[in-house]
């Protein structure tokens, strides 16, 4: 018989890779959102419990470490002690809530049930009001699926690649209608006015052929059909050595470009096309996205900061949410100067190339060779090699 | 002139009605209960309850709810921009209009103020951890930079409303939030001796730092930005970081 340290060990390093990690205020519980209660080694916020119930799993999926063929130690939580678990973190503030996730055993109702059956102890034996985000099993029956979005507040399927034809290749057993069904039905659930928890999906970027452009109108399709919340992306690592896999790791950098694509998408007023036009396929890895269309549309600049509305200034590199709001809110009581905004919020070192104030150009030169050149990140310092040939 | 007062919020509003009464303002401000200095034009001002009510009314009618908040939050911190947050006080008798004018310095040395009061809270309010007494109580000790227990009081009451005895120990202030179910309220503690823990309280500990040394991804590992995220003062409090 394991310890329950050791299966706390095994099931929470099993559940790391996922990446959907934030706890959303809801009916229930309408606590202060956004709060983060530790922060790990590698920077990541810890607001919930995020564990899987069994490492157990019939499927062979190429990207996951639980993968049926893998020699990694299993593990399995009985629905008491997760519960236990959880109540125990939580009343001491370590936690926000529980992140539930699981390998497929038995069958995926068997799986479901077992899940459904530790939020049923927490919700009716402990009276636990805190944050659960419960991972959906595709395949699933309906009525668990309703049961267990009943007692979430949020609940997500994950589409895990971003075409079907990669899913079949890498998770034969998975397909995308198994998963999608789901999402599907939470919106119909909503749209009767059922209480359901919002939904949110993983894509794993890297591991198959997609491009950037892919992925994104796959986002965009799936926020403007209310499908989803928030799509998270995680960069492929190349740690499970499967061997239909790429060997090298997808760059951060490519994960980070996709999370600011995305943000342009919900709250910027973006469409997917603007941000990576139908000449290109991948995002620039060089300047974030908003920097890249400001260049490529650069007949539209410089703005004026006293008179643009708040989408267009939502528009400029270096002007956010929250920025922008400051200036609308500020020029009411007089024109504003490059000088004031610099004092709002704004990043005035990127946003000046594309604004004017009272008339005047905020920039050096409105072209988009030096607005380029003034923008481009230099590396800090160069480290030469001991032995190697000096770097041309 | 230097201006003396006790550091009560009553003391300050008390304050700023002598600035008009006595048709003064001060060089520089000074929260303490010194005596004042014999060479120093320094001037004591007492508390006086009811002039602190008026003009504390007066401000949050006349500048609004949010301006007035700014007040009592920037207030917070152990070292206040007094005499900015008298000429803020003014500003908004005379023209209210203008606190929403963020290339005053005077505003923005009060918006930032409250900012870091509030922020403070909202960190606290996830770093907060409890340790379970034998006697069931849920006890936790912070040191913030901010008087900021009555700020965190409402998240816990609604937190903690199935917990019968749970308490915040503010240790710098010697001060603690003390809470019964949703019922909370704020007293003095001069010294606290604490029971011992309840039994399976090591165990949890010990539970809790394995799955927070687990979570990591090893690939992405990044002390440097945990650094930023959780300042060094935090981790005496905090039980994975210990």
């Amino acid at each position: 018989m394991q310890t329950l340290l050791k299966k706390l060990a095994i099931l929470a390093d099993a559940a790391k890779y996922d990446v959907a990690c934030s706890a959303s205020a809801s009916a229930r519980n309408p606590a202060m959102p956004g709060v983060c209660h530790a922060f790990s080694a590698d920077g990541r916020c810890i607001s919930l419990l995020k564990v899987l119930l069994s490492n157990h799993c019939l499927y062979e999926c190429a990207y996951c470490s639980n993968r049926a063929s893998s020699n990694t130690p299993r593990a399995r939580f009985s629905p008491e002690e997760l519960a236990w678990l959880t109540v125990a973190f939580y009343r001491r503030n370590y936690i926000s809530g529980l992140f539930l996730s699981s390998g497929v055993f038995k069958s995926p109702d068997h799986t479901m049930e077992q899940m459904i059956q530790v939020l049923h102890l927490l919700r009716h034996r402990y009276h636990f009001r805190g944050f659960i985000h419960l991972k959906l099993i595709p395949g699933a029956s309906e009525e668990l699926i309703e049961q267990a979005s009943l007692l979430a507040d949020r609940v997500s399927s994950n589409l895990e690649l971003p075409s079907s034809r990669s899913l079949s290749q890498l998770a034969p057993q998975k397909s995308r209608e198994a998963v999608l069904a789901p999402m599907q039905q939470i919106k119909s659930m909503r749209e009767a006015h059922k209480q359901a928890g919002a939904m949110s999906t993983q894509l794993i970027v890297g591991a198959s052929p997609e491009s950037d452009r892919d992925i994104l109108t796959l986002s965009e399709r799936l926020y403007d059909r209310g499908l989803l919340k928030r799509v998270y992306y995680s960069a492929y690592q190349p740690v499970f050595g499967a061997a239909s896999l790429p060997a090298t790791p997808a760059p951060l950098l490519r994960e980070h470009r996709l999370y600011q694509a995305d943000w342009l998408l919900r709250f910027y007023g973006f469409s997917a096309s603007e941000i990576v036009p139908p000449a290109r396929t991948q995002l620039d890895t060089r300047f974030d996205p908003k920097v890249v269309w400001a260049l490529e549309n650069l007949e539209q600049f410089p703005l004026e900061i006293n008179r643009a509305d708040y989408w267009q200034l939502l528009r400029v590199p270096g002007i956010g949410v929250r920025s922008a709001r400051a200036i609308i809110q500020a020029r009411r009581t007089g024109a504003l100067s490059g000088e004031n905004i610099s004092r709002l919020g704004v990043a005035y070192k990127r946003a000046r190339h594309f604004l004017s104030a009272r008339g005047r150009y905020l920039g050096d030169r409105l072209e988009p060779g030096a607005i380029r050149r003034a923008l481009a990140i230099r590396p800090l310092y160069y480290q030469p090699s001991l032995f190697g040939a000096v770097a041309s | 002139m230097i201006w003396h007062y006790d550091g009560s919020l009553e003391g300050f509003w008390t304050l700023v009605a002598r600035s008009y009464l006595d048709r003064m303002l001060p060089v520089q401000i000074v929260a303490a209960s010194l005596e004042p200095d014999l060479f120093d034009q320094a001037c004591r001002i007492e508390r006086d309850e009811a002039l602190a009510a008026r003009a504390a009314q007066g401000f949050a009618r006349k500048a609004g709810e949010g301006n007035y908040n700014r007040v009592v939050d920037a207030l917070r911190l152990e070292r206040p921009p007094l005499l900015e947050l008298l000429l803020f006080v003014r500003l908004g008798f005379k023209e209210p209009q203008a606190l929403h004018d963020r290339r005053l310095e005077v505003n923005r040395a009060v918006g930032s103020a409250a900012a870091f009061a509030y922020r403070e809270a909202h960190r606290q309010i996830g770093f907060v951890r409890f340790m379970q007494w034998c006697d069931e109580t849920l006890y936790a000790s912070i040191a913030p930079k901010a008087a900021i227990l009555d700020l965190m009081a409402p998240h816990f009451q609604d937190r903690m409303a199935q917990e019968p005895r749970w308490i915040i120990h503010d240790r710098g202030r010697n001060e603690a939030l003390v809470g019964h179910y949703r019922c909370a309220k704020q007293v003095a503690v001069e010294t606290l001796e604490s029971p011992r823990f309840s039994e399976d309280e090591a165990q949890i500990q010990a539970l809790w730092r394995c799955f927070f040394d687990r979570v990591t991804i090893e690939a992405r590992r990044s002390p440097k930005r945990q650094r930023q995220l959780v300042p060094r003062r935090f981790e005496p409090h905090m039980t994975e970081m210990r």
